[in-house]
């Protein structure tokens, strides 16, 4: 037996796994080889070392994890943990689809393919080779309100139409009012106080040539009625007479030139249906 | 551990017993952590891919055609699990930067009689391993199995699917490698 067949059967020959012809001749061989011999010792050595190493136990919670790792779990769970294990991955993942995000927005405004108009706009411009087809289209367009109870762009375009009617109030407040507004009455302490009147129910203009015309004809107006003045200023008194004086006072002007008429558009016979009816008269 | 005990909890784990593959892999797992320490070196790492070793014996577990085979089987499995993971490791420049004097590292040596010699046999320790590490993957494996692990022969003919006389003979040239990276060691003892 020379050398290499010698050491090729080291391994058996340590576990005594060769037949009795070749462990004696390999015996032999070893005995008569210095080379062999140590290399044979250096070979159960490094057997030895190997068996030295011990075996590691497992962790304590070892079966814990193969029993959780066998629970069906969602795909969310897998992601999850997936990415747990990997956080490197996670984060190149979230950066690739940032980038990715970033290329195509820019990539989608260069080209154009949103719509710089209004949707409905372009469905009308797109339509313009069918007139039938072109009515269709506009009339689906404004049919569709979005924004219900909101003016619609093209309200505003036309700045002779009228946007907003306007309210009854607003309608009332136009009207022609009298120039008396306020009331001035004194207090037990003498104070004069100004207060908001109702609208009258009467309004008399007297026109006369002068002002001492004027002066003489409210006068005749005061007495001949039983009301009660309410204001006096320059030109403008403020009458409140009982509902039964009313007569009194129509006869009263038609002999004089004035015009008398009711604020509430009325003819100038109308008489509320009031105890006190309040009657402005105006000087003019 | 005996081969029919084995067979049993096999048969009962193939009928739906949960228990019996708990007992299965209380028995195994020190083996088949120790195989996926001895690949990647990083216990969480050894920890995660050991359990990925049972959970895949588990569900291919009605494709084992003889019981009494289910060590060799499941070697097998954790063999193929190991390759795999160790390989992507290597991609991922693991282990180029772990060290064995990590103190995170896979060494657990057991406590001699004096901290004298109980560091002088981790040293040792550490150096086999070291060698045991930069031998080719084949010879490594083998070493592994039948010298770590303990497995015969015949099993380790079954696991890697190699004829009886090549594992003798891969045997042979593997340790005969291991020897010469050794020799430093040789010289001290």
């Amino acid at each position: 037996m020379d050398c290499q067949n010698c050491q090729n059967y080291f391994s058996d020959y340590l576990e005594h796994d060769l037949d009795l012809d070749l462990t004696s001749r390999l015996s032999s061989h070893l005995a008569t080889c210095p080379d062999c011999a140590e290399e044979w010792r250096l070979f159960q050595q490094t057997v030895q070392l190997l068996h030295q190493i011990p075996m590691q136990s497992a962790p304590a919670d070892f079966l814990v994890g193969v029993q959780e790792k066998l629970q069906p779990g969602g795909i969310l769970a897998k992601l999850q943990k997936f990415f747990t294990v990997k956080p490197a991955l996670l984060a190149t993942s979230s950066g690739l689809a940032l980038v990715m995000v970033g290329i195509i927005s820019a990539a989608i405004f260069k080209t154009g393919i949103l719509p710089d108009k209004p949707l409905t706009d372009t469905l009308v411009a797109g339509s313009q080779t069918s007139s039938q087809q072109t009515t269709l289209v506009a009339a689906v367009s404004d049919s569709i309100d979005y924004y219900p109870g909101v003016p619609q762009l093209s309200t505003y375009n036309n700045q002779a139409q009228e946007i907003f009617k306007p309210s009854p109030l607003i309608a009332r407040l136009k009207q022609e009012v009298p120039q008396i507004s306020y009331v001035s009455t004194s207090n037990s302490a003498g104070l004069r106080q100004q207060a908001n009147i109702n609208t009258p129910d009467l309004h008399i203009t007297l026109q006369a040539r002068s002002r001492n015309e004027q002066l003489q004809r409210v006068h005749q107006l005061i007495h001949a009625s039983t009301g009660e003045i309410k204001t006096l200023n320059n030109n403008n008194v403020l009458l409140a007479i009982p509902s039964q004086g009313i007569g009194q006072l129509q006869h009263l002007c038609s002999q004089h030139d004035t015009i008398c008429r009711s604020y509430s558009g009325h003819n100038n016979h109308y008489v509320p249906p009031k105890r006190h009816i309040t009657v402005a008269v105006q000087l003019q | 551990m005996t081969t029919d005990e084995t067979t049993e909890l096999v048969q009962a784990c193939r009928q739906g017993d949960n228990q019996a593959f708990n007992r299965l892999v209380l028995l195994y797992q020190n083996r088949i952590y120790s195989l996926a320490l001895n690949y990647v070196k990083i216990p969480e790492e050894a920890k995660d891919l050991a359990q990925d070793i049972f959970v895949t014996a588990f569900r291919a577990l009605p494709k084992l055609r003889d019981d009494a085979k289910f060590g060799a089987w499941l070697y097998q499995i954790g063999i193929n699990h190991c390759r795999n993971r160790y390989k992507k490791m290597v991609r991922h420049g693991v282990f180029s930067n772990h060290s064995l004097d990590d103190p995170n590292s896979y060494l657990q040596p057991t406590k001699w009689e004096t901290p004298e010699k109980d560091l002088e046999q981790q040293d040792i320790i550490k150096t086999v391993r070291t060698g045991i590490d930069s031998l080719n993957p084949a010879e490594k494996e083998i070493i592994i199995l039948r010298d770590l692990q303990g497995l015969p022969y015949d099993e380790i003919s079954l696991i890697l699917d190699i004829p009886l006389g090549t594992v003798k003979s891969k045997l042979n040239r593997a340790r005969a490698a291991l020897k010469k990276k050794l020799k430093n060691i040789h010289s001290k003892l």
